[in-house]
């Protein structure tokens, strides 16, 4: 790293709008994921849907790409919420570490 | 040799594009674990690479932006298609910097090929674009990141980028689009719209965004992440320079410059 660069990065302010919205753009591509060769997105609002019992087990939902898959509805819901759950989890704490740079 | 990466380099004047192909295979390995082989119509013979396919070097051509010129060899990347040794490929550009395991996720999806639309440039992150072609605004795509397996659709896909390289100044006149220079996201845009009938390429587009780092701003590597310095001020302004962290986030460099010079392999 030459003087220069230094120097210059030392100068420079730590962007925090900008660099929680690159945070958001990095967890939010986290948040997809393939089950039975459907394109997902661990949402609340997949979640919610999922966990309407009264749609029985095995059901048809459309997914990212307007794909009608088959899933089982309790294997979907509960890799939905593990990668939700993580993926928010640390999230969170990327966001909160990001606050206290300067 | 079923699935794995596949980078094009030949090098020019100013950009030794070899050596970004080999930082470029070091990251891959690193963060997606695949196989990475190499075209090219240079000679090489690192080790990063499973395979070097040898073709002829592709035509240059040439841009002014100021008094500086800046040229490419971006020519008959069609061909990947007829050279890649896998099944499943990933064509990436030797600019296109891999710090995550994100890209391995498509593959499972099984779709005939998969690239970006959505550009999200660091300068200006508030709005997320998908730039057009021509005066009839054809989505674009990006033919950064192109993902496919060998299969009668991905073919068409491809045989009909040969043939937009092939017959440019036409379809420039039937789209209405500026000729003078090359541009294989065109080319790749064009071909995927023909070959999906016209009838849209939602399918075929990766969900989340590119990330995008202008020529304008410097990039460092420094304690494992990325810092990119990106100038806020007004272009005939003083500098206004703000601080970013790229961290576990795949991106595309333009300034190759600093991107030869990284010590992050």
């Amino acid at each position: 790293m030459s003087t220069q660069t230094i120097l210059q990065t030392a100068k420079a302010r730590y962007d925090h709008k900008l660099q929680k919205n690159i945070i958001a753009e990095k967890y939010k591509s986290k948040l997809y994921f393939t089950y039975n060769n459907g394109f997902w997105l661990a949402s609340i609002e997949l979640i919610a849907a999922l966990r309407v019992e009264e749609l029985g087990d095995i059901i048809h939902l459309k997914d990212e790409f307007g794909n009608i898959v088959e899933i089982n509805r309790i294997e979907l819901l509960e890799e939905a919420l593990k990668i939700y759950k993580t993926v928010m989890q640390n999230w969170s704490l990327e966001q909160l570490k990001a606050r206290q740079k300067r | 040799m079923s699935r794995g990466v596949l980078l094009v380099a030949n090098n020019t004047e100013q950009i030794d594009y070899i050596e970004l192909s080999i930082r470029c295979a070091t990251r891959v390995k690193q963060h997606l674990n695949l196989p990475v082989s190499l075209i090219t119509g240079e000679n090489c013979s690192s080790q990063e690479f499973e395979y070097i396919i040898n073709t002829n070097t592709p035509v240059e051509q040439n841009r002014y932006i100021g008094q500086d010129r800046y040229s490419w060899k971006n020519f008959d990347r069609y061909q990947v298609y007829e050279l890649s040794p896998y099944r499943e490929t990933l064509l990436l550009d030797v600019d296109y910097v891999i710090n995550s395991d994100c890209l391995n996720r498509l593959w499972d999806y099984n779709s005939s090929i998969m690239c970006y639309q959505n550009l999200l440039n660091i300068t200006n992150f508030d709005l997320a674009d998908t730039e057009t072609i021509g005066i009839y605004r054809l989505p674009m795509v990006w033919a950064t990141v192109v993902l496919f397996q060998k299969d009668v659709f991905s073919q068409t896909v491809f045989r009909l980028w040969k043939r937009v390289q092939d017959n440019y100044a036409f379809y420039a006149a039937i789209y209405k689009f500026n000729n003078q220079l090359f541009r294989n996201d065109f080319a790749l845009s064009i071909a995927l719209h023909l070959a999906s009938g016209q009838l849209g390429i939602s399918d075929y587009i990766i969900p989340w965004s590119m990330i995008n780092v202008f020529p304008d701003c410097s990039i460092e590597y420094l304690n494992q992440e990325y810092q990119v310095l990106v100038n806020r001020g007004n272009i005939n302004g003083p500098e206004k320079l703000h601080r970013v962290e790229l961290t576990e986030l795949d991106f595309h460099c333009m300034n190759k410059a600093d991107l030869i010079g990284l010590n992050d392999v």
